[in-house]
This record gives structure tokens, sequence and C-alpha cells, in this order.
């Protein structure tokens, strides 16, 4: 297998040098054509960049290891959720896109700050996104780097496969800005869709087709194929409080809201917008067909072993070799968006010559990128849980964002600091074991209410003001 | 039919499309339908529909746009 690995990773790491110095190329001069591609983005480069940075390794390790352990409610968690979401974005944020046009912002932290007429709305809006987005670019990281040493136990250690893909995403980051970001997205969206439908397709046909697949299932564990699943994890709450978060995506994480402001225009962010949903579907449902497969062969096991077999053992060492580089891929793809993300939008709230601003961002990005390194060193395995977590905690400032870009009066300033406590609070809930602050209260989930009460206030904050 | 009123309905749809998903019974998993059990089913309708959703507020606002236009 380790010759397919070298000349698939060969193969991608030249067309990954050559797309980072065609962007380089051709990108626009100062930072709007650094970090935002010079706001111009097609319907084509941006369906793929918008998709890979949402789908990412969360979705190739993390969700078949959710299908196997909580069922089938796994696609309404996901797939279901990731489908409205699209719809909202022809809704909400095509509001926001035109908002964000009129203003020429093109991230959401500048965006707030101007509605809210304060950059302490903008300190709140990175304060949350830089909390709730670092652990989650670390632990992608750490998930893909303790597969790869798994894959090749006697080559390096996983820290040093994080290092790696860390440098990786520095190198043409720093080289090519958010284009060549968008360029390497397209390519990995590519690559990780043909490998996980190769591998999906290889697993549903190892069950006996779409029909035996459910049958050896329901033999194994019948609980599997009907929600709350086996665990009680689908639960009504965490449903409800999942689909939020994950609708609120594109409005409350700067990686993908960037990618609906820099949209050349309408057209193609509606063009976009259906494209991902069609996306979301297809990427998703061969990681159902890998997740049944582990269900039905290897219903104990440990997620690493299940995961190095079905994935690697019990593959064609050129399907082994392929998931490998689309593991990668699928984690590079995500990581740099976000650490990019976070650089961007610290530039939004700086002041001053574009051309220091733009150097002092990009010793920021290094210092990011560092911090997800030794985040991934000392993170949990949790792919999908604190990917959710990554979610549900953005998601607390989307009634702040929809407040100050929904306004039609500058809206109160009480807002951002009730989210500010929203989050502190939220983070507190999450660690009940050190912490005074339950995970739920009454019987309903912290997240959910957190949610509901910050909703409250903005629409209590908005009436008072009409 | 006016677009605001065909946008509301396709925004109606949406909503009702997610409520109807996140209202299945727990432990249900009959009827099969082409082999799959019931939460997975619905749950891929649910997806494809609020795609095709998406589709058609794309062409009301976009016929929209053009009426606004014109």
């Amino acid at each position: 297998m380790i010759q397919f690995v070298i000349i698939i990773g060969l193969i991608y790491g030249a067309a990954m040098i050559t797309l980072s110095l065609r962007a380089r190329k051709t990108a626009k001069e100062g930072s709007q054509g650094y970090f935002f591609a010079g706001a111009g983005l097609g319907t084509v480069l941006g369906m793929f960049t918008f998709a890979a940075t949402l789908f990412s390794a969360f979705t190739i390790l993390g969700m078949p290891d959710f299908f196997r352990t909580h069922g089938v409610g796994a696609w309404i968690f996901l797939a279901v959720a990731d489908a409205g979401m699209v719809f909202g974005i022809i809704w909400l944020g095509r509001k926001m896109k035109k908002i964000g046009t009129e203003g020429k912002k093109f991230s959401i932290t500048g965006l707030i700050s101007e509605k809210y007429g304060s950059p302490w709305a903008g300190y709140i809006t990175f304060f949350g996104a830089f909390v709730f987005l670092l652990p989650y670019v670390a632990v992608q990281i750490r998930g893909v780097s303790i597969f790869l040493q798994g894959a090749f136990p006697d080559v390096l250690p996983f820290w040093a496969w994080a290092l790696g893909m860390v440098v990786i995403v520095l190198l043409y980051s720093e080289t090519g800005g958010l284009k060549a970001i968008i360029y390497n997205d397209t390519l990995q969206g590519v690559l990780l869709l043909i490998a996980i439908w190769v591998i999906g397709a290889n697993c549903l046909s190892m069950l006996g087709g779409w029909s035996s697949m459910f049958e050896k299932v329901a033999q194994t564990n019948e609980a599997l194929l009907s929600n709350p699943g086996p665990k009680g994890m689908f639960s009504f709450q965490f449903m409800l409080a999942s689909i939020l978060a994950i609708m609120m995506i594109p409005y409350t994480q700067p990686q993908v809201s960037t990618r609906i402001l820099i949209m050349k225009d309408e057209r193609s962010l509606n063009r976009m917008a259906v494209g991902v949903g069609i996306f979301a579907i297809l990427v998703i449902l061969p990681t159902l067909f890998v997740g049944l497969y582990g269900a039905v062969t290897y219903p104990d096991s440990t997620t690493d072993i299940f995961l190095s077999r079905a994935l690697i053992g019990d593959q064609p060492g050129f399907i082994a070799a392929f998931v490998l580089i689309g593991l990668i891929a699928a984690a590079i793809s995500t990581a740099d968006s976000q650490i990019f993300a976070l650089g961007s939008e610290l530039m939004s709230l700086l002041r001053g010559h574009d051309k220091r601003l733009m150097i002092i961002t990009k010793v920021f990005l290094i210092v990011f990128a560092g911090l997800a390194f030794l985040l991934s060193i000392f993170s949990s395995n949790e792919l999908v849980l604190l990917a959710r977590t990554s979610f549900a905690g953005t998601a607390l400032m989307a009634p702040m964002i929809f407040l100050g870009l929904f306004s039609s009066h500058r809206p109160s300033l009480i807002m951002p600091f009730v989210t500010l406590a929203g989050l502190l609070v939220f983070i507190l809930s999450s660690f009940p074991a050190i912490s005074a602050v339950p995970g739920s209260l009454g019987g309903i989930r912290m997240d959910l209410l957190l949610l509901g009460l910050l909703s409250l206030t903005a629409t209590g904050l908005y009436l008072a003001k009409k | 039919m006016k677009q605001s009123t065909l946008w509301l309905i396709c925004r109606i749809l949406a909503i009702g499309v997610l409520v109807f998903i996140l209202l299945i019974p727990p432990g249900k998993s009959k009827p099969y339908f082409l082999g799959t059990p019931y939460a997975l089913w619905t749950g891929l309708m649910a997806s494809v529909l609020l795609t095709i959703l998406t589709w058609w507020g794309t062409q009301i606002q976009s016929t929209d746009k053009n009426d606004a236009e014109s």
C-alpha cells in the first residue's frame, strides 16, 4: 500500500503547490485580495470551498462511527440539518450578503462591529469564534494524525503527523492567501467525495446491497434502525439543538460566513447553496454505508480499531491509499479555512496601514496554527461531539448577529454583553466535573436553554427599539 | 400567484419538513420503504425535499428580481 500512498501523495502535493502558486500569481494586491480573494467568488469554486470547509475529517472519521454507534438517526442529525442550513442561506444568508456588499464588509466581525457601532461587538464575536473554532481545528488534526499513526505505526509519532499538517496549511495559506485555500478546497472537495464513495460503495457491496444492509443491522442491533438509537443519543432535544446549531453555521462560524460574503453576486450565492445541498447528500450517504458495515462487522470494537479496519484493513491497497490521502486533504481543508478565518476576523478588528495590518495578521496566523497544534496534542478523541460543541457554542452568537444585521436602527450594546455571558455559561457547563454550572436545567439542555434566552433577549431589544 | 406568496409557501413548507422530521416517534422503524427503515427514508426524503425547496426558492427570488427590474 505504501507505494500507492507515495504515488497518490506526490500527485496531490504537486497539484497543491501548482494551485497555490497560481493563486499567488492571480491574487489581487492588498489585504482584500489576500484575505478575501478579491470578493468575487463564482458558483463552482464557491460550492467546493464551502463544502470542503464544512465537511471535514469529522465527516469521514466521525460520521461512520456515529452511524455505527447510534444508528440511522445520524442522517437527520447531519444531512437534514445541512439541508435546512442551505435553505437558510437563500433566506437569511442572501440578506447578510446584501448588507455586507453594501457596507463593503467581508468578515462577520467587521460587519457586526459596524452594525452595533462599537468594536466591542466585534471583540465578542471574535472571542466566540476563537474559543470554539480552535479546539475544533485541533481535534480534527489530532483525529487524522492518530489515524495515520495507526496506519503506519513505525513511521512517525502522531505529533509529527500533526505538525506536518499544520506546516502544510501554513505554507500554502501564507503563500497565496484565501485564493490558494479556495483552489485547494476545490481539489480537496473532489478528493473527499471520490474517496468516501469508493469506500462506501465497497462497504455496501460487502453487506450484500441496500436492503440486505438493513436486514443484517436488524439482526445485530435493531435499535440502530430507529431514533433515539441504542444509547438514546438522538432525543428530541438533542436533535432540535443540533439542527438549530448547524443551521446557524453560515452566520456564526467566520470561515463559512466569509464564503457567503465574498460570493460574486446573488445568483452565484443561490446556485452555490443548491450545489452544497446536493454535495451534502452525496458526501454523507456513503458514511452511512461505512457506519452500518461497522455495526454488522465490528459492533463491539473500539473506534480506532473499527476505523482502521473498515477504512484501511478491509480495503484493497489502492483504495486504502486513496482514503489516507483523502483524509489528510479533508483535515487540511477544514483546518486551513478555520485558522485563516481567525486571521481575517482579527484583521477586521485592527486599524492602521494595510501593509502593516497584513504583516501583523500573517504573524497571528502562525500563532493560531501553533496553538491548534498544541491543542491537538492534548485534546480528546470525540470528533463528532466536539464538532457539535463547536457548532452549539458559536450558534449562541446567532441572536446577537441577527439583531445586528436585521435591525433598522442601531441595536443596543446590551446584546453583545449578554451573549458574552451566555458563551461563558456554556463553556462552564461543558465541564460539569470542574464547574458548578450543570449541563441541563429543569430538564432542558443548557445549549438549548441559552439559545432560547438569548433569542428572547434579542427579540425584546428589537421590539423595544422599534 | 404573487412571488411573495410563493416565497411564503416555500418557507412554510421548509419549516414544515423540519418540524415533521423532528417529531418522528421514538422506536419507530416501520413502515419500511424499499427495505429502508422509517427514520432513514423519511430523513432521506426530507433532505431531498429541502434541497428541492432551496432550488425552488432561488427560482422564486430570481423571478421576483426580474419583475422588479422590468
